[in-house]
């Protein structure tokens, strides 16, 4: 049966096509940066938590918590070995709240985090004691995404509140949860946004227009730094850092971000976006860029020359 | 994990490998260059912190078409990631696909395959796009070869009844599809 045929003539576009929009040194530019980036302490952490058998006893005394109220999923998980240092013996016992919450609906697992500043250890032991190998990571988010999915892998099933949110490729439709077939043995992983701490820089945001976020309502594109800093103080918002891009949207002579030192209040901003509590980045530049008009749902197109890294 | 240059190394080889059907699968899915270049630069630096994870030979390339759908989808949610990669990578792909005018197909078949469902085009497109056989494509989605058998059956189906409802009878574009080939070759 040979629908495939059919198929790959509607591909739009071939590899070697694909390849030939590329030139050789953006190719190798990419490569280069990418290995200079630092090598993941997550992995580390992993294998080092990895070694370091048992559980916080009151964590353990939450995932039994959780086993009786939900099934009867696996005790054996939990072998507590003693770990002293970790709590004093006396005075009364604080009684940890599980830091997910687990219910079934249908054929899935829902999910639920309650304590978003959790160790990802203790998601990662509640998940094991429901026969699950899932990683749930939390990261410091803008405002209007704090508590919504940032990433997932997997086949997992995205819970969406309609006007919850508002994402730039996904409108309203905001991302919640997610819904996990029970039974489900696979590894994934899902990283939920949780509210920034002060001074710290977002690792995912919203468009810094949405509803929410610092900047909404505001017309800023097209406006000198000086113009849009003025209103940014109004609103108690600073600026950190700042992204060049010229004319014909090249970001020399500013390729790692322009200092603000050198930022000229007459230049113009092409465009913002949320950094870490009431902190934004604008991307500037000397000449005046075009703008489609704000809110078509559409990510700005000459925008995002990013040189921002993401914090992790 | 080996040491810093031994980690390297093998990033480069995949890369290299890798990064031209990489950017094809991303180009194909969606019609913004600077979102490509997100996304190629997104799928790579995972590839880049999960080295130990990607598997040899041949079966690199589908873990990172899976790797990049899960970018993909991920973006079209709204994720935007920022990265301090790839600039001028935005800048190239940026311009060439907006020159390029990413060709639409239209006509019954390309219409058949739009009345799809997500999934299903992705389970197609993979067979007809990447060529990947159900082990390859396997991967890519994380599950058993016979689950993707068994989808893919249903989606191929799916497919016939759409291209059926529309008035469209497989076979002659088929014969088309090979003279074209032939004469391609």
């Amino acid at each position: 049966m040979n629908h495939d045929k059919l198929i790959r003539r509607l591909a739009p576009i071939t590899d070697e096509e694909a390849a030939r929009m590329v030139s050789p040194q953006a190719k190798t530019e990419l490569s280069e940066q990418i290995t200079a980036t630092a090598v993941p302490a997550r992995h580390r952490a992993r294998r080092r938590r990895g070694l370091v058998v048992g559980l916080p006893l009151a964590a353990a005394a939450a995932t039994a918590a959780i086993a009786v109220a939900v099934t009867s999923a696996g005790s054996g998980a939990t072998h507590a070995t003693p770990t002293p240092s970790q709590r004093p013996g006396s005075g009364p016992v604080k009684v940890q709240l599980a830091a997910l919450s687990f219910s079934t609906q249908g054929k899935y697992l829902v999910v639920k985090v309650n304590d978003p500043l959790a160790d990802p250890a203790r998601y990662r032991k509640e998940f094991a004691a429901h026969g699950m190998d899932i990683d749930l990571k939390l990261v410091p988010v803008s405002p209007s995404i704090v508590g919504t999915v940032v990433m997932s892998e997997g086949s997992m099933k995205m819970i969406t509140a309609r006007g919850r949110c508002h994402t730039g490729g996904g409108g309203a439709a905001c991302p919640v949860g997610v819904k996990i077939p029970l039974g489900y043995k696979e590894h994934a992983q899902v990283v939920f946004g949780r509210a920034a701490r002060p001074g710290e820089q977002y690792s995912s945001s919203a468009p810094v227009e949405a509803p929410g976020e610092v900047m909404h309502g505001m017309t800023y594109r097209g406006r000198t730094v000086a113009e849009v800093v003025a209103m940014l103080k109004k609103r108690h918002v600073t600026v950190p850092e700042y992204r060049y891009e010229g004319a014909d949207g090249d970001n020399a002579p500013y390729r790692n971000g322009v200092p603000p030192e050198k930022v000229q209040p007459g230049w113009f901003v092409h465009d913002a976006s949320p950094w870490a509590q009431n902190q934004v980045l604008l991307f500037v530049g000397p000449t005046r860029q075009t703008h489609a008009p704000a809110g078509n749902g559409k990510p700005p197109a000459p925008g995002f020359p990013f040189a921002t890294p993401t914090a992790r | 994990m080996g040491p810093l240059d031994e980690r390297r190394r093998r990033f480069e080889e995949i890369y290299a490998a890798c990064h031209d059907p990489v950017l094809g699968y991303v180009l194909r899915r969606t019609e913004d260059g600077h979102d490509a270049a997100d996304v190629l630069a997104e799928t790579f630096l995972v590839a880049w912190r999960r080295i130990d994870e990607i598997p040899a030979g041949d079966r690199a390339r589908p873990w990172l078409f899976g790797v990049a759908r899960r970018v993909l989808a991920n973006h079209h949610r709204g994720e935007r990631r920022r990265t301090a990669l790839g600039d001028r990578l935005r800048t190239e792909l940026g311009d060439a696909v907006r020159a390029a005018d990413h060709h639409t197909e239209s006509g019954v078949i390309a219409e058949a395959f739009r009345g799809l469902s997500d999934d299903d085009r992705e389970l197609l497109s993979l067979v007809g796009w990447e060529g990947l056989d159900t082990g390859q494509i396997a991967t890519v989605l994380g599950c058993s070869r016979n689950a993707v058998r068994i989808r893919l059956h249903r989606a191929r189906k799916r497919f016939a009844r759409e291209l059926k409802n529309r008035g469209a009878n497989a076979e002659p574009h088929l014969r088309r599809a090979r003279i074209a080939e032939e004469e391609h070759a």
